[in-house]
């Protein structure tokens, strides 16, 4: 199957101006230790359905050691409804790992005790979030330094349910609270 | 204001399909992504997927051996990489395929990187998911690869081991310099 971009511009471009193709959905910027994020589709700056794929972005500090920010979609808190295989280093070799799990990792982070201004880097890409004939995957990308050593490392995801995702809910890992400081930041990048 | 990232071009497959081109691509951006969301056919539970690129002296793909490509593949806990000088194509790695549970798509993205410019060869980033059995088995593979021409990229050929299953879609954009 091949398609010609001449051809779908000119039948897009006949509707209006070309819409924004990564639009910022919502935001969440701590200013105090905060439990949990929570976005859901009609509380976004525009519908998640009118959307191909989700992008989360996260600069993450957490108030515990070494702990970890996990996506779960729809309040959906099945732990065999989520699988996931990740490779990451420590400073060392790699290593990777698969099963079933809370949800999908984001990012790793550490308690930064004496570098409070570091905080854990991760994006996650949401494939296809609004076609019901599909499980949902999703592909984190994460870094955290800790003064010296630190996390690296990718994960993908899978939800097993094919619901369109409306509810994004982020969590640490032992339900502990994120730092002050860190942001989550939710885009949607259109199929049109 | 103008967007950063523009949509360029959408497939989204009604029918198993042998392969998906983008052609025609314009060279007025910085960079290409393609975005995906891709199963295979084949009687598997994992099987290869493959990109080729063209440019105007191609019709409508290079198909000669001029794919450098390097990757690292994740499968449960192992971890192994290689890489491979003169080949026809650049491997991005398995897909989930057939035997995989019906739900089963794994995501994907492919970053072509100032492809425009005619005097750099064309480098390629990728990387594959594949949730693939019954169980909870998945791999990963994160490529680096390189087209060893000068043309500007005009063509993109997605090139399945069998056919690309009903409901993979593959959506191409163009991220402004």
């Amino acid at each position: 199957m091949t398609f010609t971009p001449g051809l779908i511009g000119a039948v897009a471009s006949s509707g209006g101006a070309p819409k924004e193709t990564w639009v910022a959905l919502a935001s969440t910027a701590l200013g105090s230790d905060t439990v949990g994020v929570t976005w859901t589709s009609a509380g976004s700056t525009e519908s998640w359905a009118n959307f191909q794929d989700l992008v989360v972005v996260a600069y993450s500090q957490s108030t515990t050691t070494a702990n970890g920010v996990i996506i779960q979609y729809n309040n959906d808190t099945t732990t065999a409804n989520y699988q996931y295989q990740d490779m990451y280093t420590a400073g060392a070799a790699p290593i990777s790992a698969g099963g079933t799990t809370k949800g999908l990792y984001l990012l790793w982070s550490d308690k930064h005790a004496t570098q409070n201004e570091t905080y854990a880097i991760g994006m996650t890409y949401i494939y296809d979030i609004n076609d019901t004939n599909k499980w949902t995957s999703g592909i984190s990308r994460f870094a955290d330094d800790r003064n010296g050593s630190g996390y690296g490392g990718l994960e993908t995801g899978l939800w097993k349910d094919t619901s369109a995702v409306s509810e994004i809910d982020l969590i640490d890992w032992y339900g502990n609270a994120f730092a002050a400081g860190s942001r989550y930041d939710l885009y949607g990048i259109r199929g049109e | 204001m103008a967007s950063a990232v523009e949509f360029i071009a959408k497939t989204e497959l009604g029918s198993d399909t042998s392969s998906v081109s983008f052609t025609s691509i314009p060279g007025t951006y910085q960079h290409l992504q393609i975005r995906a969301s891709v199963r295979d056919t084949a009687s598997d539970y994992v099987e290869s997927i493959y990109v080729q690129l063209g440019g105007a002296s191609d019709s409508p793909v290079d198909t000669g051996n001029n794919y450098i490509r390097n990757y690292i593949d994740v499968d449960g806990t192992s971890e192994t990489g290689s890489g491979q000088l003169s080949n026809t194509n650049i491997w991005l790695g398995k897909a989930t395929a057939a035997s995989a549970d019906s739900e089963k798509f794994g995501g994907m993205f492919i970053n072509i990187l100032d492809y425009a410019n005619t005097d750099k060869q064309t480098t390629v980033q990728a990387f594959l998911e594949a949730h693939y059995t019954s169980g909870n088995s998945a791999r990963m593979r994160f490529t680096a690869g390189l087209w060893t021409d000068l043309e500007a990229v005009q063509t993109i050929k997605l090139i399945p081991n069998v056919n690309f299953a009903t409901h993979s879609v593959f959506t191409l954009y163009g991220l402004k310099g």
